[in-house]
């Protein structure tokens, strides 16, 4: 039930407005502490200083920030930079939808299918990124992510129904109220798997970087320098931010815990998968793009599906 | 402020349709495409019809990511970022436009549309679900895989190779294909 | 402005290895990774150009462009033993912050480049000669405090040319009978993770090679490749692949061992490379991503990357160890023909290239006997 009303806006409004405003903030910052613990587990394996290897996200956009832009002959300089904006933007969007306790920024009815429209614009940065360039190797790289994404989208649109149909709604509030008393991580757990891996993939990291990957010469990041760098870097870390924390609501239960409030919950629950986004991508190896459409189609697919199945005759066996 | 919402969305999509047609690049094409058809998905949800609007941006963004793709590929002599000009038969297609929008224009700014009979649903979405399909629900339901089963089996047929050029003709060899899928199949 | 106090910036070093200089460059990286700087896989991210050894004629050429692509602020050096290497980091720090000299430079460079670009894609060949595969970049004057941008030249000539002024690919079928835009392209001879002095031109349909051809560059100027630690050597070929194949966290710690190998500290390395080849071994993932690329006969891209660690084993433990069959570069073609780059790639990594055109052939009685090509 909502506050009533006092002068036509109300408490929880401002809230939400605030709340708004200061997200690209909070999730920069999320970025940037999970692009150093990866620099930190990079260091250790290769044996420099841990030390260094934390403070490197900030020396590196120093370094990016006072680096000349450039650019190629012929590229689609509109569209590139677009490819290369858009992700940082699309992170936001999706963090967007997130509760994070009483205040919710984007309380519309369809908040799963929200995120879905963001991961769905993803196809179109990436390709945007890759082909923009008119160079060979960040084409490739563009075109490695859209056949990553083949092999994952469709099962994660089945994967973000799932808690849909256990909460029988859409909107991300319904979600959380109906994993009280067990959470979907569990209880859905196919499709929690699922969403993970689709996350890491469509942040184009872990073990499906390759098309940012050095067989092809840095891939979709080759030709960039300077600010357009930092922008597409930062973006990866974002949508890996934003990817899990909209797993919080879908998955993990919100903010549901004890002592701590909501919003510290939430903040804890996204640190968390975070990472273990960190230490299990970090340790896998990249996965050729080529090899992964039969795996998804021929064996995720019908997993996804199943548990559909499953969560759906439980859900109605629960209803009537 | 929501019809502020639907003007400005309602001009930014005429006029990213008009782009369509004036810029010089095959992707460019595609994605102002995709722009006009995200502010037709915003003017939906200034309608409450939040479902429609957000699925019809999502449905787009991707047909126009798929789209481009192909477009880059299959338009041999107008690729990317050449002059081109993709229209034909102007004189014709302007008459013809011209008087559909006039006709359009007419027919939702003369005709009595009735006064609404009492409130509006709380769940918009899904009675405009059932004043459209009402009873018949389940046959929708069933067409859509049907739909999707469809479309894999006509790539199936369409692919030169079949199953005895992969596997054999006793269909027990290891497939040989010249890129290895994922699971050996 | 003026110099900067921070020195102690970690630097983005592009390396450059001269064929014949691999043990300088492991020294280099070694050096580099100590001291907290990174390697760069593309010009365009580095901040420093290292070339380890004497460039022949054409290396300069390519060399020189790798440098124009370079964004500012930049730094170049040179040096051909491993003592040198000493103060090659601080001098290219300070080169670094000195902004008034980098941004005057930048200039120069800018008011140059202008020029080019308005004389240049006419006069260039569609298949020029570009090290890593880009197409010629142009600077965007750019002040480095973020000011305004100067696009420049070339908008005029592209009536019947495509876009920057390059002619358009033509079409072809590719491997599966569609048509593609066929793209001439050069890899190497300079690349990330890359045989020395390689080059490979090779037709692409799409990211399919559907045709190749490999030389070496200057061939005329090759020294034999000098004596090398042997353990680095193997480890360094096995990061390699790693690299390659694009499990960044276990090439790091081969490299990590090949450092401590390099550096003297033995023991260490001996200690960390069994459970560093068991762990490589046992990864599931990495036996199914590489599954299907045949280097020679029998022996694919995983059994290369497991052997090398097996001779960096022995050689560390003072065991005798067979050297792996080096194979000529024109062998490669053959090799890479109808795979994709990443593929490629792979095959690539998981060759030792004699440097001239040689291959060595193992016969049944297993005498190991060479065979020169023309």
């Amino acid at each position: 039930m909502k506050p009533a009303r006092r002068h036509g806006i109300s408490m929880v409004d401002v809230g939400n407005a605030l709340w708004a405003l200061i997200l690209p903030g909070v999730v920069l910052v999320l970025a940037i502490l999970a692009a150093s613990g990866n620099a930190a587990l990079a260091a250790r394996d290769r044996g420099t200083s841990v030390r260094v290897g934390v403070f490197s996200p900030f020396r590196e956009t120093g370094r990016l920030l006072r680096q000349q832009r450039r650019s190629v002959l012929g590229a689609d300089s509109l569209l590139w930079r677009i490819g290369g904006s858009g992700l940082v933007i699309a992170a936001f969007l999706a963090a967007l939808a997130v509760p994070v306790g009483a205040i919710v920024p984007l309380d519309i009815p369809v908040g799963v299918v929200w995120f879905n429209a963001v991961d769905v614009s993803l196809w179109a940065l990436w390709w945007l990124l890759g082909w923009g360039s008119n160079s060979v190797h960040p084409l490739i790289g563009g075109y490695r992510f859209l056949a990553q994404a083949l092999a994952y989208e469709i099962p994660l649109m089945f994967a973000l129904t799932a808690p849909a149909i256990g909460a029988q709604s859409l909107r991300l509030t319904d979600v959380v109220t109906a994993q009280q008393p067990i959470w979907f991580a569990l209880t859905i757990p196919v499709a929690f798997i699922v969403y993970c891996a689709s996350v890491t993939a469509f942040s184009a990291w872990g073990p499906f970087a390759l098309p940012a990957g050095t067989d092809i010469a840095g891939g979709v990041l080759g030709e960039l320098s300077g600010v357009d760098r930092l922008l597409v870097l930062a973006g990866r870390w974002c949508l890996l931010v934003a990817g899990a924390a909209f797993a919080v609501p879908m998955f993990l239960g919100g903010g549901a815990g004890p002592l701590l409030p909501p919003a510290l919950w939430v903040l804890v629950k996204t640190c968390a998968l975070l990472a273990v986004f960190l230490l299990l991508g970090h340790a896998m190896p990249a996965i050729r793009p080529q090899r992964l459409a039969e795996l998804g189609w021929v064996v995720v697919l019908p997993l996804v599906l199943l548990q559909l199945l499953v969560t759906s005759v439980l859900a109605v066996m629960g209803k009537g | 402020m929501a019809t502020i919402v639907f003007w400005v969305a309602a001009v930014v999509a005429v006029l990213a349709a008009a782009a369509v047609f004036r810029v010089d690049s095959m992707a460019r094409a595609t994605y102002a495409l995709a722009v006009s058809f995200i502010a037709v998905g915003v003017a939906v949800l200034v309608l409450h019809l939040d479902f429609i609007g957000v699925i019809t941006i999502l449905m787009m963004v991707m047909e126009m990511a798929v789209m481009a793709v192909f477009m880059v590929s299959y338009m041999g002599m107008n690729p990317a970022l050449m002059p081109m000009d993709m229209t034909h038969s102007k004189r014709p297609a302007a008459v013809i436009a011209a008087a559909v929008f006039v006709g359009l224009a007419a027919a939702a700014l003369l005709i009595p549309w009735p006064a609404r009979a009492g409130t509006a649903a709380a769940d918009t979405t899904r009675a405009l679900g059932e004043a459209i399909m009402g009873s018949k629900m389940l046959v929708m339901l069933t067409i859509s895989p049907i739909l999707f089963a469809t479309i894999i089996a006509a790539l199936v047929l369409a692919n030169p190779r079949g199953r005895y050029d992969r596997l054999g003709d006793d269909l027990r060899d290891a497939p040989a294909d010249p890129e290895q899928g994922g699971i050996g199949r | 402005m003026g110099v900067t106090t921070d020195r102690r910036r970690p630097l983005h070093v592009f390396l450059v290895e001269v064929p014949g200089n691999g043990a300088v460059r492991i020294a280099l990286e070694a050096a580099a990774a100590s001291a907290g700087h990174v390697l760069a896989i593309h010009p365009a991210e580095s901040d420093v150009l290292l070339v380890c050894g004497t460039p022949g004629p054409e290396m300069r050429t390519v060399i020189d462009r790798v440098w124009d692509q370079m964004p500012y602020p930049k730094h170049r050096a040179a040096l051909t033993r491993p003592n040198e290497i000493g103060t090659i980091f601080t001098n290219a720090q300070d080169s670094l912050t000195d902004r008034r000299a980098q941004r005057s430079a930048a200039r120069e460079d800018g008011i140059d480049g202008r020029h080019l670009a308005e004389v240049g894609p006419d006069h260039e060949p569609p298949n020029a000669e570009h090290p890593d595969d880009t197409d010629e970049s142009m600077h965007e004057h750019d002040m480095p405090t973020g000011g305004h941008d100067m696009p420049m030249g070339g908008h005029d000539h592209m009536s019947m040319s495509g876009p920057g002024g390059y002619p358009l690919a033509d079409g072809a079928d590719d491997r599966d009978g569609l048509e593609m835009d066929v793209l001439h392209r050069r890899l190497g001879p300079i690349l990330p993770v890359w045989p020395a002095g390689v080059i490979l031109d090779v037709t692409l349909a799409g990211d399919t090679i559907t045709d190749a051809s490999a030389s070496v560059i200057d061939v005329d100027d090759h020294k034999r490749a000098e004596s090398q630690n042997e353990a680095a050597f193997a480890l360094d070929q096995a990061a390699q692949i790693l690299a390659v194949a694009g499990w960044d966290a276990t090439a790091a710690r081969t490299l990590r061992v090949r450092d401590l190998a390099v550096t003297g500290r033995r023991d260490q390395a001996r200690e960390r490379i069994r459970p560093l080849r068991r762990r490589i071994e046992r990864s599931v993932m990495l036996r199914w991503s590489l599954r299907g690329l045949q280097v020679r006969s029998a022996v694919d891209v995983r059994t290369v990357l497991l052997t090398r660690l097996e001779r960096a084993d022995a050689a560390l433990n003072g065991r005798q160890f067979e050297p792996e069959p080096a194979t000529s570069v024109d062998e490669i073609p053959a090799l890479v023909k109808g795979r994709d780059i990443g593929s490629a790639r792979l095959v690539v990594a998981a060759l030792t290239l004699h440097p001239s055109r040689r291959t060595d052939t193992t016969d049944e009685a297993g005498t190991t006997t060479r065979h020169q090509h023309g």
